[in-house]
């Protein structure tokens, strides 16, 4: 009987320990060594101690800060996306004719290849492409502009693709949730004779809260670590480094013929900038409960 | 009269987006099935002699059916895994109690930011050591432990919310822990594990970087890698670009389809319930 | 929890299946495989039917080796190198891009001295100027994989719709200027060319870079930073760029298209002039007619001795430090450079073999005829293989890309190039001595 009491306390342990295998086999070995990595120069296949050097290399480099503001600028995205998907989500909330085909085909973009996004949009984008010829048409000649070459609108072009990418997953992420309201909170709201704006602030935002801060921290994350296949698909980070991001820096300093060393340190940053993130969160959380 | 106008404006407002999501897709589309000739001179109208030429050179030489297949199996096996592994681990630290829960789990959280291109050069050397170089496993192993932070994250918070009155009812009628978390919580985890499993499909189909850089045999190569050729070689055929991107689209619109009415459902089941 | 580790159990399994299945196959026999990891079709197309080829004679000649050669794209051939490399994982032989791209590597360790492999007197059919871009140290790290000539293909209709001769359109840059002048007159636009993945600037240098040099030791003194991109004699070529794109004579959608969608715009008649390779050239010649692509050499402003040289640079392969079968990589090396191989790269891909045996006879393209003609009389000097490591990316692109999407004028562009220049040297001090050794030995 003790013994299988004994045993009953370790079970929660025999639960998560798939999960600490493969983490620590996974991220942790690598983060430790990128870390260790990041404090040392390799050349000809000898690793010197170096201390911070590449550490002070890389914040005297310019880049890191551009790529830095371009991640910053697509945390813009968020909110953005949020309100959004919110406003679309309850725009079918109260069913209106048709909505299950909204539902599905705003959705689509969010099941597509970035791949596939990246190829076709560059074509849409193009200065002599698809969009700007419907601009020249019908005789907007003065709008058609070099969407992705041109260095104040590459950027928010690139923007503009991932949030029609990604807006789906919210629109259907938040309906899901509104549809699991109690209507009844509706019908009392409309006894008192409540605007639809008064609902969706007093009823639907308190209700989708939960989901709507998943949310939230899920497409933060997503801006800062998962934009990579965009950036390498669309604009290679040209022209002139304008559409550089943390990641694509990375990627370019540790396989573009840079410094690897460098290329961690930055990578280290780049990991601080995220925790941060996340005790911010966790902070947030925590008050709640 | 008033009650029609307020039924316009969101109907128009929908109408437009829809317009806006659909006309990538449509380009691509349409596109396939002209000429390059065509294309040039009419970018956005109907084809006026539709042409399948631009499939049958989208298809030479590219095994497509070989890399939609091994997409297929790296994304299947990887989500599973992810969601049993991550189901047990949310449902241990939403509902036992031990020593280190809450610690553990902060430790956790934190690494679903960690981006993969960061990871690569170290985990290709763990994998070497496993002696797993250039296999599939390597790359599941890799894109479960990139998934399961955020997985386990999403499945603990909502188990959280599951009623531990539920339980203890189940454990008076004799129920195991075991046995609490198979008929009891899983059920109810539907709503979540859907959720959490169709991010990480979507993230799997679509990952780049790790297939490219790990799996170095023509025969492993993924569909995303295989759609990257596109990028160079083809560019100046236009409607044979457009064909490729569209025999890569079609299959997971078909699983779209299908699954759609599971995929809806099963986020609001169990929500329901609360 | 039962049901769970067993459905866990298989799972794994299946996928171990799955994942295995393919390794398992070439390892069951004792036969040894050569793995080559190479790119090349996106600048001389036939190459990879050409490497199949090449695989199918060896292995038929050496029934106990079967080789693997894997197809690169371009942003992944040196991506996926340095990662194996950095785990000893890499392949048996590995293509690269010649000069300090391929040096580069050498320099950090990751290439092993094919010296060692392949003797002397065997490498002695390949010309020493080929030889001298990978040799360092005393010692020989690549054997060139091929050849090629940069020049200025152009569409013969329309350069006769604009008056130019189609045969001899320009050789100086008054000329080249009065050329593009003609044709946008006639509606044309002159020069094609796509800047957005960020391989072009390189190729203008190419072409224009190095027309005040007088021999490699300018180029060491500018890379070492002893010299300076503001100086009239570096940025000359700056100014040419300028001057076209204030002219109007550069496709307006520069900045959206890749180098490739920029060189294709002669293919389908929306630019009259573009930069390319020869072996590209010759493969237009052959599907469209020698009456239709011709071929010039880059226009001439300078007044260095370098001024009119051509660029032939060579592709090299090399073995990576971490091979398995050196011996055998290096016996495949030889293999591709026997006569009637060198034939079959130069029919299957258009690409001259830089090889002591390679027969002018064979040659049947007019394109190939003046290149061959080019290379007895001019210098052989291509601006790239001397870049600083790291210079490229971090400082030649992006500059460029600005010089198009912000006009940023040639002056600017030349101080922010001593700048980045700096800050390569400074990031990678070790990694830029080495340059400078293997630069000045040559």
């Amino acid at each position: 009987m003790k013994s299988k009491n004994k045993m009953k306390k370790f079970t929660p342990y025999f639960y998560i320990l798939p999960t600490f295998i493969i983490l620590i086999i996974v991220i942790v070995i690598p983060i430790i060594y990128v870390i260790i990595q990041s404090f040392y120069s390799t050349f000809a296949n000898e690793n010197i101690f170096v201390g911070f050097r590449n550490y002070q290399i890389a914040f005297e480099d310019e880049l890191l800060f551009i790529a830095l503001k371009n991640n910053i600028k697509l945390f813009l995205c968020v909110p953005i996306l949020t309100v959004l998907s919110l406003a679309i989500a309850s725009v079918l909330y109260n069913k209106i004719k048709g909505w299950r085909f909204y539902r599905s085909v705003i959705f689509i973009p969010y099941i597509l290849a970035i791949p596939v996004v990246g190829i076709v949009f560059s074509y849409l984008l193009q200065y002599n492409g698809v969009i700007n010829s419907i601009l020249r048409g019908i005789g907007f000649s003065d709008l058609a502009m070099d969407w992705l070459g041109s260095p104040d609108l590459a950027f928010p072009s690139v923007a503009v693709v991932i949030m029609w990418k990604q807006i789906g997953f919210g629109v259907v992420l938040f309906l899901a949730r509104m549809m699991s309201i109690d209507r009844s909170l509706y019908e009392s709201a409309d006894v008192d004779g409540a605007t639809w704006f008064q609902k969706f602030l007093h009823i639907t935002i308190p209700q989708t809260k939960s989901i709507i801060e998943f949310y939230i921290i899920i497409t933060l994350i997503e801006m800062l670590s998962w934009v990579f296949n965009f950036i390498y698909v669309m604009t290679a980070g040209g022209p002139g480094n304008k559409t550089l991001v943390l990641e694509y820096l990375i990627y370019k300093k540790a396989f573009g013929g840079g410094d690897f060393n460098i290329a961690m340190a930055i990578s280290v940053i780049l990991l601080l900038i995220a925790s941060v993130l996340i005790i911010i969160h966790q902070i947030v959380m925590r008050k709640e409960e | 009269m008033k009650r029609k106008r307020r039924g316009m404006i969101p109907q128009l407002l929908m109408i437009l987006l829809v317009i806006v999501i659909i006309f990538p897709l449509y380009f691509m589309t349409i596109n396939s099935f002209k000429t390059h000739e065509e294309y040039v001179s009419n970018m956005i109208g109907i084809p006026h002699t539709f042409t399948v030429q631009n499939y049958i050179e989208a298809f030479q030489g590219k095994p497509f059916g070989q890399w939609f297949m091994n997409s297929m199996i790296l994304t299947v096996a990887a989500v599973l895994i992810t969601g049993i592994i991550a189901l047990l681990a949310g449902y241990a630290f939403a509902k036992m109690k031990f020593r280190g829960s809450r610690a553990l789990f902060n430790m956790i959280v934190p690494l679903m930011s960690v981006p993969p291109v960061v990871m690569i050069i170290p985990q290709f050397r763990i994998i070497k050591i496993f002696g797993l170089v250039n296999t599939r496993v390597s790359v599941i192993l890799i894109y479960v432990g990139i998934m399961l932070p955020m997985t386990i994250y999403l499945m603990r918070n909502f188990m959280k919310t599951v009623p531990d009155s539920l339980l203890d009812a189940a454990k008076i009628d004799g129920c195991s822990k075991r046995k609490a978390l198979t008929s009891i919580m899983v059920p109810l985890t539907v709503p979540a594990l859907i959720t959490s499993s169709l991010v990480n499909v979507v993230w799997v189909w679509n990952e780049l970087l790790i297939s490219l850089v790990f799996l170095q045999n023509e025969d492993l190569r993924t569909l995303m890698v295989g759609i990257t050729l596109f990028k160079g070689r083809f560019t100046l055929n236009i409607p044979v670009i457009m064909a490729g991107l569209v025999i890569a689209t079609v299959p997971i619109i078909i699983i779209y389809i299908f699954a759609q009415k599971y995929l809806v459902e099963g986020m609001l089941a169990g929500s329901v319930k609360e | 929890m039962k049901k769970i580790s067993v459905m866990l159990a298989m799972i794994l399994l299946v996928s171990l299946i799955a994942g295995c299945g393919k390794s398992g196959d070439s390892e069951k026999s004792d036969e040894t495989t050569l793995s080559i990891w190479y790119w090349g079709e996106q600048e001389v197309p036939g190459y990879k039917a050409y490497m199949e080829e090449m695989v199918k004679r060896y292995e038929e000649k050496n029934p106990d080796i079967k080789v693997e050669a894997v197809l690169q794209e371009s942003d992944n051939l040196y991506t996926a190198f340095r990662t194996a490399e950095a785990a000893s994982e890499g392949p048996d032989i590995q293509y690269m891009w010649g000069g300090t791209q391929a040096m580069e590597d050498v320099w950090k360790g990751n290439v092993a001295p094919l010296s060692d492999y392949i003797s002397e007197e065997e490498l002695s059919v390949i010309p020493q100027s080929s030889l001298a871009q990978t040799n360092w140290d005393g010692k020989q790290w690549g054997i060139p994989a091929y050849g090629f000539t940069y020049g200025i293909a152009y569409d013969k209709d329309a350069m006769r719709t604009a008056g130019v001769d189609p045969e001899n359109p320009f050789t100086t840059w008054e000329e080249f200027m009065d050329c593009c002048e003609k044709l946008k007159n006639a509606g044309i636009t002159p020069l094609g060319m796509g800047l957005k993945d960020g391989y072009l600037p390189a190729w203008i240098g190419i072409f224009l870079g190095q027309q005040n040099l007088d021999s490699v030791n300018d180029m060491i003194s500018l890379m070492s930073g002893k010299e300076s991109f503001t100086d009239e004699k570096y940025a000359e070529w700056l100014e040419k760029i300028v001057e076209l794109k204030t002219a109007g004579y550069i496709n307006d959608d520069i900045l959206s298209l890749d180098l490739y969608q920029g060189q294709q715009l002669i293919e389908n008649g929306k630019a009259a002039m573009t930069l390319h390779t020869q072996a590209y050239a010759v493969s237009l010649e052959k599907s469209m007619g020698a009456d239709k692509i011709g071929f010039a050499k880059a226009p001439v402003f300078g007044t260095g001795k370098l001024a009119d040289s051509v660029a032939t640079p060579s592709q090299v392969y090399v073995i990576p430090n971490s091979a398995k079968h050196k011996e055998e990589a290096a016996d495949f090396l030889l293999f591709l450079q026997e006569e009637e191989n060198i034939k079959c790269l130069y029919e299957m891909a258009n690409a001259i073999m830089p090889n002591n045996n390679f027969k002018e006879e064979w040659v049947t393209s007019e394109i190939d005829k003046k290149v061959l003609s080019w290379q007895k009389e001019y210098n052989n000097f291509c601006y790239q293989l001397y870049f600083a490591p790291m210079f490229e990316s971090d400082g030649l692109i992006p500059v460029v890309q600005k010089m198009f999407s912000e006009d940023l004028p040639a002056d600017e562009a030349g101080k922010e190039l001593d700048a980045a220049l700096t800050k390569c040297i400074e990031q990678n001090p070790e990694v830029h001595e080495a340059f400078l050794e293997w630069s000045i030995e040559e």
